[in-house]
């Protein structure tokens, strides 16, 4: 779509007045990768558009001590355009009041447990994303939200309520809501959180996750734990990341991860370099190593990707 | 020797994450604000960056703004260049600057008529132009600058 008229079908949806409110955002991320999958017969290149997005957000002051906030924001499939059956899929969408005793909001988002993990996945939205082999990473429908003010030069906590509505993109079996909360600390040298589901992916199903992160100099590094009980199994798995900033634009990463939470011996090991062009605009690359071992061939998993992309903010 | 190179590692890395500790935290792009989920992060200041800059720009309010003139079509020209326009008063009021982008030489013509256009609309006993700036932008784009002030 020309600039242009991107900018007139856009800025038509607001009136002028409100115009310096809004913030208007986006990303596009494609990658091309060598899969090499089990279970496919042979490996083949690919284009993988990685959580492209464009998004709209903003507020309006009530008063000197209360606004309304919201965001709304969708994925689109660069590589293909189409999501499915959809042009667009929904991402974090929100409505909420924020004020100086914290703020509420309720919609389709990420779950506190979700959000805890901070910047220590160094493969974010990509083949070596911390979801390969870790629950916890849900976008809930029909949630409520309750964050607190920072205090304590940077403690926070947040309580969401997932309804016991079962029509969102998160199918949750049983009768019954859930909670996800989380605790934390941050600076941007030091992060440490801890958070928790309860009965959010389904009922009886309980995840703690202890998060940290550390920023030393030139490197930054990470660490996850998780700890996942559904009544049947009762499963642990930790990750660890480190990352360095060789000069201003040039970037080394790795991950590695070992859990039993979403599949049985469940691995991933990454390794990439960033390119900065701009603040903006970042080339990237990587290798990735998903494997597990279950039992049933058809989820039996011994992958490897090997690829690169560009990753443009705007 | 070893033991005198690990301390003084151990040092610099300790530095490093001290004066980090009190460093400031930069303002993140828009998307990736919007992806942490912090509802508690710091206001930042996008009018000026990525598409929102752009829109900001496009859709500036006031009887002095919203001269953007990005395809030729939506004014009903047939300009074959992308514009885009922004203007400064000075503190005096007395000078006004117009300014206007365009994408090659060729079409430096066209912009400029198109600015005289404005400054008339504006000065309705006429105008006395009193600079004319060209300066050059990242790919080998120009900027026009008008400075002229009403009779």
């Amino acid at each position: 779509m020309k600039k242009s008229l991107l900018a007139f079908a856009v800025a038509s949806l607001f009136p002028m007045a409100a115009v310096a409110d809004v913030i208007v955002y986006g990303k596009a991320n494609v990658s091309i990768q060598h899969a090499d999958e089990q279970a496919a017969d042979d490996s083949q290149v690919e284009l993988v558009s990685n959580a492209s997005r464009i998004g709209v957000k903003g507020g309006e002051d009530i008063n000197s001590s209360l606004k309304v906030i919201y965001q709304f924001e969708y994925q689109t499939e660069v590589d293909d355009g189409t999501n499915g059956t959809q042009t667009f899929g929904q991402r974090n969408i929100y409505l909420g009041l924020q004020g100086t005793a914290g703020t509420f909001i309720g919609g389709h988002f990420d779950t506190p447990t979700k959000v805890a993990q901070e910047k220590i996945d160094l493969f974010n939205d990509l083949e070596g994303d911390i979801t390969q082999i870790f629950k916890g990473e849900i976008r809930a429908s029909n949630i409520v939200q309750y964050t607190t003010p920072t205090f304590g030069g940077g403690f926070a906590g947040s309580v969401a309520y997932v309804t016991e509505e079962n029509n969102g993109t998160t199918p949750r079996t049983g009768d019954g809501a859930g909670v996800s909360a989380s605790f934390g600390y941050t600076s941007p040298v030091f992060y440490v959180g801890v958070a928790m589901d309860q009965d959010v992916e389904a009922e009886d199903t309980d995840l703690v996750r202890l998060v940290g992160r550390l920023n030393v100099g030139a490197f930054q590094f990470g660490l996850l734990a998780e700890n996942y009980d559904n009544g049947i199994v009762d499963e642990d798995g930790a990750l660890v990341s480190a990352l360095w900033n060789l000069t201003d634009k040039w970037v080394a990463k790795a991950q590695y991860g070992q859990s039993e939470v979403k599949m049985a011996d469940g691995e991933t090991a990454s390794i990439g370099v960033d390119y900065k062009m701009t603040k903006a605009a970042t080339l990237y690359s990587y290798v990735t190593t998903v494997e597990n071992d279950v039992i049933a061939p058809a989820s039996q998993r011994d992958d490897t990707y090997v690829g690169v992309g560009m990753d443009f903010k705007f | 020797m070893k033991k005198l190179c690990c301390s003084l590692l151990v040092i610099w890395l300790a530095t490093g994450g001290i004066s980090a500790a009190f460093a400031e935290e930069e303002c993140a792009n828009a998307v990736d604000a919007a992806d942490s989920m912090n509802v508690n992060q710091k206001d930042c200041d996008y009018s000026d960056k990525g598409l929102n800059g752009f829109l900001q720009k496009a859709f500036k309010k006031g009887s002095e703004g919203a001269v953007l003139n990005t395809s030729a079509e939506v004014n009903g020209e047939q300009a074959a260049s992308k514009v885009a326009a922004e203007e400064n008063i000075s503190a005096s009021r007395e000078k006004i600057v117009l300014s206007v982008e365009v994408e090659q030489w060729a079409n430096v013509g066209l912009a400029k008529n198109q600015l005289l256009q404005k400054v008339m609309e504006r000065c309705s006993k006429g105008f006395n132009v009193q600079g004319e700036t060209y300066r050059p932008l990242p790919m080998g784009r120009i900027e026009l600058s008008l400075e002229y002030h009403c009779l």
